[in-house]
C-alpha cells in the first residue's frame, strides 16, 4: 500500500487484524483510529471523494466487517473508490463458526465492485495492486479484501512474492453513435445538459461548461453532480430532482435535446419517468455502459470517460450559441426568476436563513458535507457551490450518519481547505462518537447542526402523505450539543436567534479545534418545493416557492 | 425459456455476483448449470421471460470477473443440458 502512495489508513483493530497492525506499526503511516467501523468507512469515503483516490479502511473480522457494510454500501451507490480491508479468522478455523467469524466475503459481494479473499501471503502485493486498479478504473467503486490472520503472520519466501501489477484496465468506450449525437446537437433548438456524479468523479466540469458555452445550453446538476460545475456560472441552473430548483425543471421540460453526462437517472432525479423530459431526445454519456438505457430508454448512448466523450463531441461542432440566443436569453430570465431571496428573517430561525448565511460566508473553496434529511435537501437547493466549492453527500444510499465522519475524511484529504459539515440532529447522533476522533487527531472540522429536534424528513412525509400524523419522529430529549463539543475537547455554541448566526459561522470557520454550531431551527418549516416521485410534476408541493404562481402550461410568462 | 451463457474467470465471487444480479432485479432463475475447468468457469442460466434476459445482460457484462455473456438459442441449450 505504501508503494501505492497510501499515507493514511482509517481503522479499528481487533483480534483477526492484529497481525496486519503489527506489520503497520513499523511503517510511516498515519492511522486514524475510529470509534465505529461504519463511521470509519465514511471517513475513508470522505477522503476518497475529495482526493479522488482510494481511502483505505482497515477493520477486524466478524462485527468489524458487518459494521463496515453500511459504509461500503454507501460508497458503492455513490461510486466512491474505498478500499475495505478486513481481518478474518485463520484459514484452518474457517467454517467452524469460530469466534468473530462472519462470512465477510459474501457480505461484501453485493456492495462492492469486486472483492478478494486472500489465500497466501505471497499474493498480498498483487491483490492490493489489483484492488486499487479496479477501484479507480472505469466507474469507480469500492473493493474489499478479506485477510485471514494466518496469511499475514506466516513468513513468506521472498522469491514467491507476486508483485506483478495488473495491466491497466481499459475503459471500454463506445463512440459508434458519435456522429449521430453531433448531428442531434446541431439540429437541436433548445439543448440542455444534465451533469451527474460522474462529472465530479472525472473532474470534467470544465469541459461540460465549455460545451454549454459553445452550444448555448443550460446545465442542471443532479444532487450527486452538485459542485461539479460552478453554480454562479450564468448557464448553471442549480440542482434538479425531487427537491430541486424549479428553474432546472423548467429547462428540462422545455428542452428538445438533453445531453446527460455521468448520471444514472436515479428516481430522485427523474421523478415519475413518464413525465420526465417530455419534449427531449436524450444523448446519454456514461463510463458505465450498463447505465445507458437502464432507467431512461430510447437514448443515444456514448460510453466512455465524460471528458473524452465531450471533447470528441466538441471537435465535431462549430460555435453555435449565437444561433440559440433566444433560448439562452429565456434561460437567463428563468435563472434570474429563480434566484429568490431566501434570507428569511425572524425567529425561530428558518432553515433557508441558515443556508443563505452559509452560502454567503463560506470561502469559495470550502467543502460542504451533508448528512441525510431535510437539511441535506435545503443545502442541495439553497447552498450555492460557486468557485471551487465541493458538495459531498450520501445521494444514492441516503445513509444517515455519513455527514460528520465524511467531513473528517475530507479535511484529512484537504487540510488547507475549510470543511463544513451540515447535519441534522438525528443523523449527527448516529455518528457523533467520531467527534472525539476529530479532536484526538486534530482535524478541525466545523459542524453545523440544523437542529429541529426531530427526524425532520420523516416528520415532513408524515405531515404531507400520512394524514398529518406525526409519530416516532420528534425527539423528546436532545443533547446539549455545544456542551458535548466542549466535553470532547472541542468548542461549541448554541444559536437560537437569527441575529447570532453570522458570528457563530465566523467562530466555526476560525476555530482550530472541531467546532459545533447547534442552530435551533423552526421544526415546522418543510423543505419545499417537493415533487413526490410517485406523483409527477402535477403533484409538486410549492410552499413558499414563487413558481407556484407560474402556470405549467404557459411557462413563457416567466420573466416577461 | 431463454438461456444465457456466462464465461468468467475462476476467481471466487463470480458465481455469487452473477446470481445476485438476478435476485436483486427480481428475475427468477429457471435453471442453473455451473462448471469449472482449468482457470475459467462457465454458467448457463435459464430465464423465463425475454425482457428479463435483456435487462440483466448488461449488468452481467460489467461484473469484473466476467469475460463474455451470450444469449443461447433453445436448441443449443437442450443439447448441452
Ligand atoms: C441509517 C438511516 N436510517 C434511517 C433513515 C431514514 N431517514 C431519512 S431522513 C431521516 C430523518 C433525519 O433526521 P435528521 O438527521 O434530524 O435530519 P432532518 O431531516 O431533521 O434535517 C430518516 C430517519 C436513513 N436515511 N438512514
Ligand atoms: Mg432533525
Amino acid at each position: 500500500m505504501a508503494r501505492r502512495g497510501v499515507d493514511t489508513v482509517f481503522g479499528i483493530p481487533g483480534g483477526a487484524s492484529l497481525s496486519i497492525y503489527e506489520e503497520m506499526s513499523s511503517m510511516d503511516l498515519r492511522h486514524i483510529l475510529g470509534r465505529h467501523e461504519g463511521s470509519t468507512v465514511f471517513m475513508a469515503d470522505g477522503f476518497s471523494r475529495v482526493s479522488r483516490k482510494p481511502g483505505v479502511f482497515l477493520g477486524t473480522s466478524g462485527p468489524g466487517a458487518t459494521n463496515a457494510v453500511t459504509g461500503v454500501a454507501t460508497a458503492y451507490t455513490d461510486s466512491s473508490p474505498v478500499i475495505c480491508i478486513t481481518g478474518q479468522v485463520a484459514t484452518q478455523s474457517m467454517g467452524r463458526d469460530a469466534f468473530q467469524e462472519a462470512d465477510s466475503f459474501n457480505l461484501m459481494v453485493p456492495v462492492t465492485k469486486w472483492n478478494f479473499k486472500l489465500k497466501h501471503g505471497a499474493e498480498i502485493p498483487r491483490v492490493i495492486n489489483r484492488a486499487f486498479r479496479i477501484a479507480t478504473s472505469g466507474r469507480f467503486g469500492p473493493v474489499a479484501i478479506d485477510v485471514p490472520s494466518d496469511v499475514v503472520s506466516k513468513e513468506v519466501d521472498e522469491a514467491s512474492i507476486q508483485w506483478a501489477d495488473e495491466p491497466s484496465l481499459a475503459n471500454s468506450s463506445d463512440l459508434s453513435e458519435l456522429a449521430n449525437a453531433v448531428s442531434m446537437i446541431r439540429n437541436a433548438a433548445k439543448p440542455a445538459i444534465i451533469a451527474g456524479g460522474g462529472v465530479r468523479w472525472s473532474d470534467s466540469g470544465d469541459v461540460v461548461i465549455r460545451l454549454a458555452e459553445k452550444i448555448g445550453a443550460p446545465v442542471v446538476t443532479t444532487v450527486m453532480g452538485k459542485g461539479g460545475i460552478p453554480e454562479d456560472h450564468p448557464l448553471a441552473l442549480g440542482t434538479t430532482g425531487m427537491h430541486g430548483r424549479r428553474s432546472s425543471h423548467w429547462v428540462l421540460n422545455e428542452a428538445d435535446l438533453v445531453i446527460a453526462v455521468g448520471t444514472r437517472f436515479s428516481d430522485r432525479t427523474t421523478g415519475k419517468t413518464s413525465g420526465f423530459l417530455p419534449n427531449a431526445k436524450v444523448i446519454h454519456i456514461d463510463i458505465d455502459r450498463a447505465e445507458i438505457g437502464k432507467n431512461i430508454t430510447g437514448v443515444v448512448g456514448l460510453a466512455g470517460n465524460s471528458a473524452d466523450v465531450l471533447n470528441a463531441i466538441m471537435s465535431g461542432l462549430d460555435y453555435q450559441a449565437e444561433s440559440r440566443s433566444e433560448w439562452v436569453k429565456k434561460v437567463s430570465e428563468v435563472r434570474t426568476f429563480c434566484q429568490c431571496d431566501f434570507d428569511l428573517p425572524g425567529n425561530p430561525i428558518k432553515p433557508q436563513k441558515l443556508m443563505s448565511s452559509l452560502s454567503r460566508l463560506l470561502p469559495d473553496d470550502a467543502i460542504l458535507t451533508t448528512d441525510v434529511g431535510q437539511h441535506q435537501m435545503f443545502a442541495s437547493h439553497f447552498f450555492e457551490t460557486r468557485g471551487r466549492r465541493q458538495f459531498i453527500t450520501s445521494g444514492g444510499l441516503g445513509t444517515m450518519g455519513f455527514g460528520f465522519p465524511a467531513a473528517v475524511g475530507a479535511k484529512i484529504a484537504a487540510p488547507e481547505r475549510k470543511v463544513v459539515s451540515i447535519v441534522g440532529d438525528g443523523g449527527f447522533q448516529m455518528s457523533y462518537s467520531e467527534f472525539i476522533t476529530a479532536v484526538e487527531n486534530e482535524v478541525p472540522v466545523f459542524t453545523v447542526i440544523m437542529n429541529n429536534q426531530s427526524l425532520g424528513m420523516v416528520r415532513q412525509f408524515q405531515k404531507q402523505f400520512y394524514g398529518n400524523r406525526v409519530y416516532a419522529a420528534d425527539y423528546r430529549r436532545s443533547p446539549d450539543f455545544a456542551k458535548f463539543a466542549e466535553a470532547m475537547g472541542g468548542e461549541g455554541v448554541t444559536v437560537e436567534k437569527a441575529s447570532e448566526i453570522n458570528e457563530a459561522i465566523a467562530r466555526g470557520l476560525k476555530s482550530d479545534v472541531p467546532f459545533i454550531a447547534d442552530v435551533r431551527v423552526d421544526i415546522n418549516e418543510d423543505i419545499l418545493p417537493m415533487t413526490p416521485p410517485w406523483m409527477g410534476q402535477e403533484g409538486t408541493i410549492y410552499g413558499r416557492c414563487k413558481w407556484r404562481d407560474v402556470k405549467v402550461e404557459e411557462p413563457q410568462n416567466i420573466g416577461n | 425459456m431463454r438461456s444465457l451463457r456466462i464465461l468468467a474467470t475462476d476467481e471466487e465471487g463470480t458465481l455469487q455476483r452473477t446470481i445476485f444480479e438476478f435476485s436483486r432485479r427480481n428475475i427468477p432463475i429457471g435453471r442453473l448449470m455451473y462448471s469449472h475447468e482449468k482457470d475459467s468457469v462457465t454458467m448457463h442460466i435459464g430465464v423465463e421471460r425475454d425482457e428479463d434476459v435483456n435487462r440483466v445482460l448488461k449488468h452481467l457484462n460489467r461484473i469484473y470477473g466476467v469475460r463474455d455473456v451470450s444469449i443461447l438459442e433453445n436448441e443449443e441449450v437442450r443439447e448441452k443440458w
